[in-house]
């Protein structure tokens, strides 16, 4: 009967049997997916972290300038304690904080049209707009800020033409604040910061916002609210998680960038910088490593704070 | 009253003014880039500029060293997109079906080379070059940047694998293909536009990377290491402009490209 | 005859709910057989079991008396057509149908001639070339069934195939797979809430309630002698009378179960019929339904009744009114003590 015939099963190859076989082992069809990337990762990124903590507890012999590998704090108390290094620290610190506090004002009314007010269209156009700078290349963005702010640059040209040259001239006098020209001075660093990380900001406060339900806005209007008052009392509690989840990103890119502060820089030194100095030319990498445990706590703390906020239901 | 009722959504034109210019001014940078490659200023930055010129374009190309940084760029970025789709799409094959125990932790620590910051990343990779007494150069530049590049493919092929019904699968094992069969006919078709997306965005994110390749890349350059050490020592000041545009194009079509291959395919 | 599918003991869990709970059965070659039930029943699962989607925690699967309880699907000689059809996408219609004969690996043309060969059968030969979004859902369902039967299966499964189909073409599709099956002489198995369809098409029907079958039956026997007063109340809507109110009616307390089509609705004080059972109560509300009535009577133990009958059989009866519920003895089928 060709019913039957039709229907006889061809013998199983060998790669017919290994499906069977994997299929009635689920476990360890999954053990044999992640043996590969678990043993990369396993090798090359945990082991380079244990490195790292391993490192951060060796000292270098002062003579010698050579690694010795006996554990030790010293390294540690090197960070925490020279004032200079606790100069670093808190500088870094300081201007994390800064392009936060600026990206979050900066981002708001953007975030704001761009949710409430704008037509779809105009809403797409807001998207796209955003991303596109997050997609062009960071070390070009820099680049462009170096050039906008260097000394007869754009950014001095468009301060002179409308005769603010003197004002910008000021500025640049303060201490701490100013230096020798627009780029090398924590003034623009602080634009450039704020510049490149503004799209990780408005990205999640837009997310934020958008879960705003209107009826809460018609609501406060209704009760005699004017926009502001709603603003306050209604709007920023409620996208306080879009502002923990970006502020995240402002803090820790800052925090941890050296690439800024070397190229539209000033002379004092960031914890990033350092990390990189002292690894190049010093070759004490165990003052790197300690370095750089420091951002890791400090995100780690931030992170704690930001999750308090319900950053991590916004991302 | 009935018009203020009507107006209470609707923003002042200063507002509206402010968004917009905001938004412009994000572009600024990258359009001056773009403008700067055409001076005839080789001194300074000076604005406005004094003439244009192609002229820059042509040195730019006839710089060995450029070529050299390029062709370095291009080789770490293809192996490190290999290597991060295979990982990758390894990964999501296994996160997208069962729960399993550990799950959330594979999730966190494919996130972490992103999460921590480039010099963590950076110091931590050297470290283990040092300890292990490797050498650094175009092998370690294509390790780190294959670690963080896997996440980047694991995620676009994981969300669509979630998206695949689980009666397909049943469907094809039903009519008689194995495991094997079913993924050659049915998965990976469907994976195909993700895959591709997630690897042309880990290619642009390997050619642009600076800052852990600072760390691992002991004396070999990529362009944007020639690039950065342009910087402080240039020579052609628009050959850097130059190199800035080409950088610019190689890493945003790719992205560009991504966008569109992962948008719903109702709204393409 | 060995049995086409044989459940023996057959349970899965999911964590801690029964979703099939030690379930056996038998169902022969060539039978059209329906596993009816409510959502949650346990009949889906039952047939991912036979697929062999799931696999059982218990108890064995039998295909042709084979014990397949370890087998993958592509094993088992047995086709489904899924709720939703599972159609892929980015592949045609024709490419589709003939996945079957392709995983394989017969030769290209063999492929497309068996594959039109399929088309014809369900009436769709020219649409070979479209892909299955640009296809409505009637005919995603045929090239669903067509992909089915490429491999000409022993057993083809059908889970809640008329589901998403309109009045008239569920009507239409019903008629068709009852021809088709009696053409192809395969067993048919499928899986439907709706009792009607399951009454109008099958052979045999098991009915399932929360991971247990309560009857298996010919739909007759089902309709006319319904074993629990769960296949009584799903099977056709019958009152049930517990076994409170049964022991004031009849004397035992047994629960019972009656049509409403047996079910006369008297004026209250008017003379009975012997041999027969009655209970007064209060009509709570009328239901037209073109052909026949119904009404819903309130008895005074405080349950609910049901009669109906056609339209110009009973006088009007208007809400509020006291009645009389009649009905004969020999109408009242017992069901088994256990509670609903």
């Amino acid at each position: 009967m060709s019913a039957v015939a039709a229907s006889v099963m061809p013998a199983p190859g060998v790669l017919r049997r290994s499906a069977t076989f994997l299929y009635r082992r689920p476990g360890l069809y999954l053990v044999l997916l992640l043996v590969p990337p678990l043993l990369w990762f396993g090798t090359v990124y945990l082991g380079s972290l244990l490195a790292l903590l391993a490192n951060s507890f060796y000292a270098i012999d002062e003579f010698t300038a050579k690694i010795v590998y006996q554990p030790t704090l010293a390294t540690f108390k090197q960070v925490v304690t020279q004032p200079a290094h606790i100069d670093i620290i808190l500088r870094t610190l300081l201007m994390a904080v800064a392009v936060t506090i600026a990206c979050a004002c900066i981002a708001m009314p953007i975030a704001n049209y761009m949710t409430r007010y704008a037509s779809p269209r105009a809403k797409a156009l807001f998207y796209v707009g955003v991303m596109l700078p997050m997609w062009t290349s960071y070390l070009v963005k820099v680049y462009a800020w170096r050039l906008i702010l260097a000394k007869q640059g754009i950014l001095s040209w468009l301060l002179d033409s409308v005769g603010l040259g003197g004002a910008l001239d000021t500025l640049l006098r303060l201490p701490g604040v100013g230096g020798p020209s627009l780029s090398s001075s924590y003034l623009g660093m602080f634009i450039v910061f704020v510049y490149m990380w503004l799209p990780y900001m408005i990205l999640p406060l837009a997310a934020s916002l958008e879960r705003v339900p209107v009826s809460l806005l018609q609501a406060s209007a209704d009760l005699g609210a004017r926009p502001g008052q709603t603003f306050r009392n209604v709007v920023l509690p409620l996208v306080l998680p879009g502002l923990a989840a970006g502020s995240v990103f402002t803090f820790s890119l800052t925090l941890g960038d050296y690439i800024i502060p070397s190229v539209v820089g000033a002379p004092g030194y960031f914890i990033g910088m350092m990390v990189y100095q002292q690894q190049g030319t010093a070759g004490n990498i165990p003052l790197a490593a300690a370095f750089s445990v420091v951002p890791i706590v400090l995100i780690m703390i931030y992170l704690s704070l930001a999750k308090r906020a319900g950053a991590f239901d916004a991302l | 009253m009935r018009s203020e009722a009507a107006n209470w959504n609707r923003p002042s034109s200063g507002a509206r003014l402010a968004a917009y210019a905001a938004l412009a001014f994000m572009h600024v940078p990258v359009l001056v880039i773009i403008l700067y490659a055409f001076t005839t200023d080789d001194r300074t930055y000076a604005f406005p500029l004094p003439g244009v010129t192609l002229h820059w374009f042509s040195v730019a190309f006839a710089r060995t060293d450029i070529w050299d940084a390029m062709r370095m760029s291009l080789g770490v970025a293809a192996l490190a997109t290999l290597g991060a789709i295979v990982l990758g799409s390894l990964t999501a094959l296994a996160m997208s079906r069962t729960r399993f125990w550990g799950r959330e932790g594979i999730t966190f620590l494919l996130v972490l080379p992103i999460a921590l910051p480039g010099i963590v990343t950076g110091i931590a990779l050297l470290s283990a070059i040092k300890l292990a007494h490797l050498n650094p150069g175009f092998w370690t530049i294509v390790a780190g940047h294959t670690t963080f590049c896997i996440v980047i493919v694991y995620n676009n092929v994981v969300a669509r694998l979630r998206r695949l019904p689980q009666n397909w699968i049943e469907a094809s094992m039903d009519l008689g293909a194995d495991g094997w069969q079913t993924f050659r006919y049915i998965v990976l078709p469907q994976m195909a536009t993700a895959l591709l997306a997630g690897g042309m965005l880990a290619f642009a994110l390997s050619f642009d990377e600076i800052i852990v390749t600072l760390f691992t890349a002991g004396h070999d350059k990529t362009l944007p290491i020639w690039f950065f050490n342009e910087l402080f020592r240039p020579r052609e000041r628009p050959v850097t402009n130059v190199v800035a545009v080409i950088v610019m194009v190689v890493t945003f079509i790719p992205i560009l490209l991504a966008y569109y291959l992962t948008k719903p395919a109702d709204e393409r | 005859m060995t049995s086409a599918i044989e459940f023996r003991d057959v349970s899965r869990i999911y964590g801690d709910v029964r979703a099939v709970d030690r379930v056996s059965l038998t169902i022969a070659a060539g039978e059209f057989f329906a596993m009816l039930g409510p959502s949650g029943s346990g009949k889906t699962t039952c047939l991912r079991l036979v697929a062999g989607f799931e696999a059982p925690d218990a108890g064995t699967v039998l295909l042709d008396g084979r014990d397949v309880t370890a087998s993958p699907p592509y094993e088992r000689d047995v086709n489904t057509v899924f709720q939703d059809y599972a159609l892929f996408p980015h592949m045609s219609v024709l490419e589709n149908v003939s996945y079957g004969p392709r995983v394989r690996r017969a030769a290209r043309a063999e492929q497309r001639r068996r594959a039109l060969e399929m088309l014809e059968l369900v009436k769709l030969a020219d649409l070979g070339e479209r892909k299955p979004s640009q296809l409505s859902g009637g005919q995603r369902q045929r090239v669903s069934l067509a992909r089915a039967l490429i491999n000409q299966p022993r057993v083809l499964l059908l889970d809640e195939p008329l589901g998403a189909l309109d009045l008239k073409l569920r009507e239409e599709m019903q008629v068709e797979l009852r021809n088709l099956q009696r053409r192809l002489g395969i067993t048919f198995v499928f899986v439907t809430h709706d009792q009607g369809e399951a009454l109008s098409m099958a052979d045999r029907v098991a009915v399932f309630n929360r991971g247990r079958i309560e009857q298996l039956d010919t739909p007759r026997a089902l309709y006319t002698h319904p074993a629990t007063a769960f296949v009584a109340r799903f099977v056709g809507g019958a009152n049930v009378v517990e076994s409170a109110l049964a022991q004031r009616l009849s004397g035992h307390s047994q629960p019972f179960a009656v049509r409403a089509e047996n079910v006369r609705v008297m004026t209250a004080g008017a003379a009975l019929p012997g041999d027969a059972m009655h209970c007064p109560g209060t009509v709570l509300d009328v239901q037209y339904h073109g052909a026949t009535s119904r009404w819903l009577v309130k008895l005074e133990s405080g349950e609910m009744f049901a009669a109906s009958s056609e339209a110009n059989a009973m006088t009007a009866f208007n809400p509020g009114a006291p009645v009389t519920l009649v009905w004969l003895r020999s109408d009242a089928v017992p069901l088994a003590a256990a509670t609903a």
